[in-house]
């Protein structure tokens, strides 16, 4: 595709407001992961019916 | 080139439409005058991804062809919108706001911009949205590839996301209307904040086809405008079954709130302590004024509460494992990187290790919650709620660290509508209701799968009794 130069430096301009960004922090990734099993956490608190299927359809 | 009279901004829809059938203005001269407002003050607001002033204009030459052989399409035809940029345009740039996508081009339109080419919109610019719609979580607002979406009412507060330039351009005047989407709270909480009106459709009312899949079970594409009859208009103009999408319902929506039943028979559930003590203080007095107008409509209140299930664990956790799946190929190249917020590079890394079993164990509860929602909407026919607790939250606020806690001890109310209503595919109607802290605040009506037109019709008719809707900021 041809961009116009318009385009192009709607493009670049916005790419370079970006902040700049190096690798997440270690602690960061922990507290992630620590999220997850605390989600895991309280779903495992709740019992459910044997038959209960995964919802994959919306229906009124 | 005549020129457009200035009125034109806030103008609805239909307002629009009808002025332009009357040969007040051409399509092509609106479009103009509306794609060069948004490219000179969208980037006030962080709020524009692209902008398409000659395709606009070209676009708008051939809708006014049509108006020269009275080809008429419908209330959209010549009224300019802008689409959030994860919806793909042919030939263009489609960022998802996040920069390892800065240059990505799709050979295709999504499916909703088709749509509303055919009935005659036009396409004047893509909106700047939180980066893959925030998919991973995210703690700063600067989480764009745009920078941080600023909100018109007052540039220190945040505009709400993922949607952000969608509700901001809808509340300045820059586009007319705007597609965003939501996955969970994405539409909702940018028309809160803003002082749009917000619709999140029925899951797989609205195809997905040509959108960022963030959460093939959750995501949803849904319209921002001035009023809920626009709201309307737009949603019969982009729903439909799709065989391009996996979730399409295969159904379509005709606008037609005249024929829903009576307002008078409507029962209503809220929980009072959603607008009391659930609520920031500032935002009281307009919750208040708002269930007052509320209920002068004509509806029933009556007091209901949420069904008990753990919604934000549960979400998290859906989410979690499908934008695992859907980014896996972002995160392992190390190209997750580049984003720009650290809590989300985080979350999408972490997100690999999700095991299947919490995700099939979330999808099983799910299914209790939609049946367990089944039950309520038999009781109760829509269910409302506050659409924030409180005005926008300030720029450099950080987001995932609670914000506004109510006193130890506080009634949970339908605290978790958002989290639940996406789990159970259900519409929102995020309607402006007064104003805290000189900023606005809005609630939300959410109904059963479908129910679209129910909700439309109270939105139009507390629309009808007061003004919050016609409000706009100044521009600063």
């Amino acid at each position: 595709m041809k961009l116009t130069r318009r385009q192009l430096a709607a493009v670049v301009s916005a790419a370079t407001l970006a902040p700049a960004q190096t690798t997440a922090p270690v602690d960061e990734t922990q507290a992630a992961r620590d999220r997850l099993k605390a989600n895991s956490d309280a779903l495992a608190r709740h019992d459910l019916p044997p038959a209960t299927e995964p919802a994959f359809r919306f229906q009124a | 080139m005549a020129a457009i009279p200035n009125d034109v901004f806030f103008a609805t829809v239909t307002e629009l439409n009808t002025r332009w059938k009357a040969k007040e203005f051409k399509a092509e001269d609106l479009a103009r005058a509306f794609a060069e407002r948004l490219a000179q003050l969208g980037p006030r607001y962080n709020a524009l991804a692209l902008p398409l002033v000659q395709e606009a204009r070209r676009q708008a030459k051939a809708v006014d062809q049509d108006r020269k052989i009275d080809r008429l399409r419908g209330p959209l035809q010549a009224i300019p919108y802008g689409a959030k940029d994860l919806l793909a345009y042919k030939g263009q740039p489609t960022t998802w706001g996040a920069k390892p996508y800065a240059g990505q081009v799709f050979p295709y339109n999504a499916t909703v911009i088709d749509k509303l080419d055919t009935v005659g919109a036009v396409l004047t610019g893509k909106l700047a949205m939180v980066e893959l719609a925030g998919g991973g979580g995210y703690r700063y607002a600067s989480a764009s590839l745009t920078g941080p979406g600023l909100n018109p009412w007052d540039r220190t507060r945040w505009s709400g996301g993922s949607s952000s330039g969608s509700a901001t351009a809808v509340a300045a005047g820059l586009v007319t209307f705007a597609l965003g989407s939501e996955t969970s709270g994405s539409i909702v909480t940018p028309a809160s904040y803003c002082g749009v009106t917000g619709l999140r459709p029925t899951y797989g009312l609205v195809s997905r086809y040509g959108a960022m899949a963030l959460s093939w079970t959750l995501d949803k594409i849904g319209p921002f405008a001035h009023t809920a009859e626009d709201c309307g208009h737009i949603l019969q103009a982009i729903s439909g079954g799709d065989s391009k999408d996996p979730g399409s319902a295969g159904t379509s929506f005709y606008y037609a709130p005249q024929y829903t039943r009576p307002l008078k028979e409507l029962k209503v559930g809220y929980a009072p302590v959603d607008f009391a003590d659930r609520a920031e203080e500032s935002a009281r007095g307009a919750f208040r004024t708002a269930l007052a107008a509320i209920k002068e409509a004509g509806v029933t209140l009556v007091e209901t509460k949420l069904p008990s299930f753990p919604y934000g664990p549960i979400l998290s956790t859906v989410l979690a494992a499908e934008q695992a799946s859907s980014f896996e190929q972002l995160i392992a190249s190390g190209q997750v990187d580049q984003l720009a917020d650290a809590v989300q590079i985080a979350g999408l890394k972490a997100s690999l290790e999700l095991p299947a079993r919490d995700y099939l164990k979330a999808m099983r509860l799910r299914r209790l919650i939609q049946e367990e929602f089944r039950k309520l909407f038999a009781e109760v026919d829509v269910l409302l709620a506050p659409g924030r607790p409180g005005p926008a939250t300030k720029i450099d606020e950080p987001l995932d660290r609670g914000g506004f806690q109510p006193s130890a001890g506080t009634p949970s109310g339908l605290q978790g509508i958002i989290q639940a209503g996406n789990l159970a595919g259900l519409p929102a109607l995020v309607l402006p209701c007064g104003f805290a802290d000189n900023l606005p605040v809005a609630f939300q009506l959410v109904g059963a799968p479908f129910s679209e037109n129910l909700l439309l019709a109270i939105g139009r008719e507390f629309q009808s009794r007061t003004d919050w809707h016609k409000k706009h900021p100044p521009e600063t």
